[in-house]
């Protein structure tokens, strides 16, 4: 990680420790948008990080935005940070300003990554639609009705009337505005799973069954090194897709959120088996992180969409050829 | 380092001049292939072939970051890496000098004196000189500590006796780096232990060969009987053993060669499935190949860290781990993706039927699953 993002990250880290306690997350999801929270991130710059200088922003790369999320993400942290951080983005390379406050996000059209929602939709008037048109990713605004939810208990908000378009982005703009939600959107699952790796490391110490801390037990001890390697390894895919350049970044993405989906499955299960039925209530905090996993698994592009997305790059490939259309990826 | 912080992993990119490097990789082997110096394997055992040793060797790409003055070429761990990811990738017969590259002349370099750097070093860097590695013995597997080969001092040298099992290569490897038991009777069992270098033609060095259910005989089984080794047989520090065999194995633990086998059966089915492939195979192959690719970056990170002094031994077994578990996966999933769509390539059944009778060994050698998790286990504070 770069100076600058561990930077970002140890601020981050304090920011959240400081400004989400698990209270904040819990009244997310019972409805209440997170306003303090909110108005710490405004504070401290995060949600106009990437913009020039000139608007206002730090001129971060998409790698220390990452190192944000990341922390959010360990945090449980409610609301469209992502999305706002990124829409202002998208509005300023287009030339325009954004609304003030969030900036919920969905991405629509042929070959969109999921269906036409938007997280937290209704904290705002108008959410930020990408659509994939011929010309190029069009911006447009958009309203929601307020209806849905996830697996996070967060809004998950349907679109209805999208407004007419803003802007059009030519080239690979779509391609690159979903790419990096969805890096981004890993980042947060990162964060997400390191909690998850510390907890049941510090749960395996004090839970004591048979005279002993069950961390003493062999079995538990394989349980949360299959869990730490899981977390290591998407880091290690999701670091690399992160600093990457813009023409590599698209299909490490693809490669990166393929191998996600399997480390948060498999991390999950082996969270919750060494924690036994305390892990599976409401009150424990684990289940803050691991219903948001559930739920971010499918966001700006499910498991099975980034492998579609994958196979097409080596489909066909003869033999000989094959590794060297990985290594490109 | 331990708990969470021994799981810190740096992104690690590869330098300009790894990529330089591996285009001059990829014309060598497609001009062995044109000049049919290199077939297509139909097996998951490592290729063993002299000639092709020294053809690698007169490119540079042995010894690769050992000092110029024993051979070496003082290159970076990261251009090193480049070169097995090629080589293996590619299925180069690399297995004659690969052990002596690895790890034998590693450990001459760093613990050995200078007459024997001197005697080993540039003639490994020649592709001409091949070790293998006499850990294992019938009593002691996962529990190495616990070997009962022996060593006496006798005015001179040493004398040996014990019995070596598992030893691949044995019966076409030059020397053998042994581990044997030359302090008796102390409260460690991990003290007391030191590495001897044996010329595999000495007096008394009896190899026999254990033909493995692929069918193969690749390992062995060595008997050692009151075989004389000279003073200067010794490399590091008498009782120094323990620490040497660690060393060693986090040498072998970090590279790619685990997945890369299994990549190898991976193009084969992608050729196979041509570009009609249905959904199902699509998923299935972006999916493996996502794991691969996340290895990789595992790979370099660890390279990347050992060019930076460090020892990541915690890292290091994770990739062997998971590499292990992806390679024996691969080769299921592989065999019915070529069920499921009649796929018929030539190699293909062959290669297959390697893979699921080598697929036991993989997560065995060079240290089992469970003592891999072990070791992790430890790093992260739990032991
Ligand atoms: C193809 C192949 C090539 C080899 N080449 C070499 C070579 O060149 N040189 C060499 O020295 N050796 C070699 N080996 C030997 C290899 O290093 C050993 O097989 C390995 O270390 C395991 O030892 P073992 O087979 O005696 O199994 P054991 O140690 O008897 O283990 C049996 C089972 O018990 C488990 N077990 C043991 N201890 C523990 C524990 N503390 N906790 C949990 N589970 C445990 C093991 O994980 C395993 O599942 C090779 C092996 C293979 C298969």
């Amino acid at each position: 990680m770069s100076e600058a993002s561990a930077l970002f990250q140890d601020v981050a880290e304090r920011l959240f420790a400081d400004a989400c306690p698990l209270e904040v997350t819990a009244a997310a999801e019972a409805g209440e948008f997170p306003q303090d929270l909110w108005g710490a991130l405004e504070d401290a710059g995060f949600l106009s990080m990437l913009l020039p200088e000139s608007d206002g922003g730090a001129e971060a790369s998409l790698a220390d935005a990452g190192a944000i999320l990341r922390a959010a993400g360990r945090h449980a942290a409610p609301g469209p940070i992502l999305e706002t951080i990124l829409g202002r983005r998208l509005l300023a390379d287009a030339g325009l300003a954004a609304p003030a406050g969030p900036l919920p996000i969905a991405f629509l059209g042929d070959g969109a990554p999921g269906p036409a929602r938007a997280r937290w939709g209704r904290a705002a008037d108008l959410c930020l639609i990408v659509e994939q048109t011929s010309a190029g990713a069009a911006l447009r605004f958009a309203e929601v009705a307020c209806e849905g939810s996830d697996a996070s208990f967060e809004p998950m908000d349907v679109i209805t009337t999208a407004g007419a378009t803003v802007a059009v982005a030519a080239g690979p703009a779509y391609e690159q505005a979903l790419a990096s939600a969805a890096l981004l959107k890993s980042a947060q699952m990162l964060g997400a799973m390191d909690w998850c790796v510390e907890r049941c490391l510090a749960f395996a110490g004090e839970r004591e069954q048979f005279g002993k801390a069950i961390g003493g037990f062999q079995a538990i001890q394989h349980h949360l090194v299959v869990l730490a390697e899981e977390s290591v390894a998407a880091a290690a895919i999701v670091g690399a897709a992160l600093s990457a350049a813009d023409d590599e970044r698209l299909s490490l993405t693809a490669v990166a959120r393929s191998r996600l989906g399997d480390a948060v499955d498999t991390a999950r299960w082996f969270a919750h088996q060494t924690h036994g039925a305390i892990g599976f209530t409401r009150e424990y905090p684990l289940n803050y992180r691991t219903r948001r996993l559930i739920a971010w698994r499918d966001d700006f592009g499910s498991t099975v969409f980034w492998r579609d997305r994958l196979a097409a790059q080596l489909i066909g490939a003869p033999a000989q050829d094959l590794w060297a259309r990985m290594v490109q990826a | 380092m331990s708990g969470a912080a021994a799981l810190r992993l740096e992104t690690a990119e590869l330098p300009p001049q790894a990529e330089a490097l591996r285009r001059e990789l990829r014309a060598f082997v497609a001009e062995e292939r044109a000049a049919g110096r290199l077939t297509d394997p139909t097996g998951f055992g490592m290729g063993f072939s002299p000639e092709m040793s020294r053809r690698i060797a007169e490119r540079g790409w042995i010894a690769m970051t050992w000092p110029k003055q024993w051979g070496g070429h003082e290159r970076s761990a990261l251009e090193r890496y480049v070169m097995m990811e090629e080589l293996l990738a590619a299925a180069v017969p690399v297995g004659a000098h690969w052990v002596a590259d690895r790890q034998s002349g590693p450990v001459i370099l760093r613990f050995g004196n200078d007459r024997q750097r001197a005697e080993h070093l540039p003639a490994i860097a020649r592709g001409e000189r091949y070790f293998c590695i006499g850990m294992s013995e019938p009593s002691s597997g996962s529990d190495l500590a616990s070997i009962r080969s022996r060593g006496d001092k006798v005015p001179g040298g040493w004398r040996l006796n014990g019995h070596k099992l598992w030893t691949t290569n044995a019966h076409r490897a030059h020397f053998m780096i042994s581990l044997f038991r030359t302090t008796r009777g102390l409260d460690s069992k991990h003290a007391g232990l030191s590495q001897f270098i044996i010329p595999l033609n000495s007096a008394g060095v009896t190899v026999k060969p254990v033909i493995s259910m692929a069918g193969e005989h690749d390992f062995n089984e060595v008997f050692f009987d009151d075989v004389f080794v000279e003073d200067d047989a010794m490399v590091g520090a008498e009782g120094n053993g323990w620490n040497q065999v660690s060393a060693e194995l986090a040498y072998e633990r970090s590279g790619p060669e685990r997945w890369l086998s299994a990549f190898r059966l991976l193009a084969v089915v992608v050729e196979a499935l041509g570009s009609d492939a249905d959904r199902e195979a699509r998923q299935e192959v972006a999916r493996l190949a996502s794991h691969m690719l996340t290895l990789r970056r595992l790979s370099i990170s660890v390279a990347a860290m050992l060019h930076a002094g460090l020892s990541p031994s915690v890292p290091a077994a994770m990739v062997k781990d998971l590499g292990t578990r992806l390679e024996q996966e691969t080769v299921n999933r592989m065999r019915d993706l070529a069920l499921k769509n009649g796929l018929t390539a030539p190699v293909l059944a062959e290669l297959l039927q390697s893979g699921l009778l080598w697929s036991p060994a993989f997560t065995i050698r060079g240290g089992t699953g469970e003592i891999l998790r072990g070791v992790i286990a430890k790093g992260m504070g739990l032991r």
